[in-house]
């Protein structure tokens, strides 16, 4: 009679027991789900602008949007800064003959910025070689080498000196002629990476504009975005990319000498001028640059041609970024602080 | 973003010496300085709140605080994280001993919400600026560059050389000097009265607007002999020199109840026998916050909480009355 008092009791509860794990389970379950974060869903755009191939990748409710936004917002500083398109400010600068031209607050703001950097590199950045690229013939693809006495002449129209602002007015003197490609570039990822914010204030992703790169945030919120620097004599069968960094913020820059040039009786000419020389500099081939800003590293990349690899290494630091160069024999160096970027951290 | 720090050197082993304040933080890889902001990775110092914002508004300039310095107007005023001092009296510990929530800004756009908001002027403030020396510096030359003044709140403890080079883009400072005894330097604040002291007289040397704030607390560094020897020697460089004689209140690791009223009274009084323009902050007695004639005791300018008014002071910044310069700058 006992026993099968106990066996009636076991089998009634048995049911209970059973309700009471299964309970327990979708309860884990839910807890484990609700648990997991959304994995927020990238969305890609390219496009060109700038003359290059622009990448924009997003994460956001409103991505749609955000790339519309920046995409329209790349097109209008293209065209701004065009110096040969004739409804840009900068072709009316160019073509004002000395006269003094008002100009709105963003052209001042890149300005400034592009002779702020002129002037701390000692013009190895310098926002008026526009006569050289022209000179060259940059501006329209009609590659050439000029003569030296050519060049002569073209470089007493060189040097940012010749800019002068007063107020909301600019004007050039001695013939200068601006060319803001080596910033505007740079100014227009700094601008999406607003607008991005702008539109939604957790946004994450980057920009790549044809190698300048900005970064919206962190991947999934937290973690690095891996970019690879290319490599400059970059051939099939070899590797595209000869270093690789991480990054969650700022910038990170390229300049190469494979990006625009032409070889002429087997020697590469290239569109980054010495404005010193009125020659395509030498001795670097590719330089890359992480900077808070995109226009920084843009600029910083450009001026590390020119100020060559001693100086570069020594003074890149203190304008506020971290170098990546290759030199001609195909040697790679970099600034001390740039080794925390080759670590996911 | 990580920003390379510009003041540090190499020892060995990937051992550097950060050379920003007289710490002179000895670090090992992977190791944060005293400030909590400046870290070796692989012999590398970093600065890790270039950019990072925690505080942006608009104060009127007496909250600072500086009394002889444009008064009247109103100052764009910023602020990061850390400090190379730990005060454990801190009033403003929130931000100067932990990393709260950041905005990131570039100095670029600093200088234009400057420009929007028609400031004059950029205060770093709140927290210590030293410890955000490189965004500071890059902020006050794009700064001055547009003809906006800046300003810096700071406890003046910096290494000479890293001070000498800020102070070429600096329009004014307000240094904080804890008290006059170096053993309450080194045991309530881990600071050194000394190097304070240096950077007091440098910035008097480089022709830099200055003003001095003494925080009074109670049980601390509020023996009234010991400090008329700090107004003794602020009027051995200046009796002109304003000083802001600071109410604590209970914060961070002090419990003290806050400085009494009679207490500052005297100390003002003492103060005043050396100097010739003494204030007492956060007592919201108009007596104490108007500015005097030293000469002749007209009342220069009024001021009732921080509305300001210059009844007395003529368009040079002298006295009506008897004509003694009192202001370089309005």
């Amino acid at each position: 009679m006992r026993k099968k008092d106990f066996e009636t009791f076991v089998r009634e509860r048995r049911w209970s027991w059973i309700l009471t794990y299964t309970f327990i389970a979708i309860l884990i379950l839910m807890v484990f789900f609700f648990s997991l974060k959304r994995v927020p869903g990238y969305s890609i755009k390219e496009s060109v602008v700038f003359g290059t191939r622009v990448k924009i990748v997003v994460s956001s409710k409103l991505a749609g949007r955000i790339i519309e936004a920046i995409l329209q917002d790349m097109r209008r500083i293209d065209r701004k800064f065009d110096p040969y398109d004739e409804r840009s400010v900068i072709y009316r600068i160019n073509n004002s003959n000395g006269e003094w031209v008002e100009v709105d607050n963003e052209v001042l703001f890149v300005l400034k910025k592009a002779l702020y950097f002129a002037e701390i590199t000692g013009g190895a950045f310098d926002p008026t070689v526009g006569v050289l690229v022209k000179l060259w013939g940059f501006n329209d693809g009609n590659y050439r080498i000029p003569s030296d006495e050519e060049i002569r002449d073209a470089l007493k129209h060189v040097g940012y000196e010749n800019v002068e602002i007063s107020g909301n007015k600019v004007r050039l003197k001695n013939g200068a002629l601006l060319d803001l490609g080596g910033i505007a570039k740079g100014y227009a990822v700094d601008r999406a990476i607003q607008i991005a914010k702008r539109y939604d204030q957790k946004a994450t992703g980057f920009i790549d504009a044809g190698g300048d790169i900005g970064i919206i945030g962190p991947k999934f919120g937290g973690s690095d975005w891996v970019i690879g620097i290319r490599n400059p004599r970059y051939k099939e069968n070899s590797d595209e990319t000869i270093d690789v960094v991480y990054m969650k913020d700022g910038a990170i820059a390229t300049s190469g000498d494979y990006e625009r040039y032409f070889i002429k009786d087997g020697k590469r000419y290239h569109h980054i001028f010495n404005p010193k020389t009125g020659y395509p500099s030498h001795g670097i081939i590719s330089a890359t640059v992480i900077a808070q800003s995109c226009a920084d590293a843009d600029a910083l990349a450009t001026a590390i041609f020119n100020l060559g690899l001693d100086y570069s290494l020594m003074y890149i630091p203190r304008f506020g970024g971290q170098a990546f160069i290759v030199t001609e024999d195909s040697k790679i160096h970099r600034t001390k602080g740039f080794g925390y970027f080759e670590k996911p951290h | 973003m990580v920003r390379e720090a510009l003041f540090y050197e190499e020892l060995n082993d990937n051992t550097i010496r950060c050379t920003l304040c007289p710490h002179r933080c000895v670090l090992e890889d992977g190791k944060k300085g005293i400030c909590g902001v400046r870290m070796n990775r692989g012999g590398v110092l970093y600065t890790l709140n270039y950019g990072e914002l925690t505080s942006i508004a608009m104060d009127p300039i007496e909250k600072k605080p500086l009394f002889h310095f444009y008064p009247g107007t109103e100052i764009l005023s910023i602020s990061t994280w850390g400090c190379n001092m730990k005060c454990k009296f801190c009033q403003n510990w929130e931000i100067s001993q932990q990393r709260p929530a950041v905005r990131r800004v570039d100095p670029e756009r600093i200088v234009r919400i400057a420009m929007e908001h028609g400031s004059k002027f950029i205060a770093y403030t709140y927290n210590e600026p030293i410890v955000w020396f490189e965004f500071v510096l890059d902020t006050s030359r794009l700064a001055a560059k547009e003809g906006i003044r800046n300003v810096l709140i700071t406890n003046g403890f910096i290494e000479p050389e890293p001070l000498k080079l800020l102070l070429q883009t600096i329009h004014a400072v307000n240094i904080d000097l804890k008290g006059f005894n170096e053993e309450f330097y080194r045991k309530e604040c881990l600071g050194e009265l000394e190097a304070v002291k240096r950077s007091i007289e440098m910035v008097y040397e480089a022709g830099v607007h200055l003003e001095i704030t003494t925080l009074i607390v109670p049980n601390g560094n509020d023996n009234v002999n010991e400090l008329e020897e700090e107004f003794k020697w602020i009027a051995s460089i200046d009796p002109d020199i304003p000083l802001h004689i600071s109410r604590y209140f209970p914060n961070y690791k002090y419990t003290e109840p806050p400085t009494p009223k009679e207490k500052l009274i005297s100390i003002y009084e003492r103060a005043r026998e050396h100097l010739n323009f003494v204030y007492i902050g956060n007592l919201w007695d108009e007596k104490y916050e108007n500015t005097y004639c030293p000469d002749c005791g007209e009342l220069l300018i009024r001021r009732v909480g921080y509305d300001v008014e210059l009844v007395g002071i003529d368009e040079e910044g002298r006295c009506k009355r008897c004509e003694r310069k009192i202001l370089k700058h309005l």
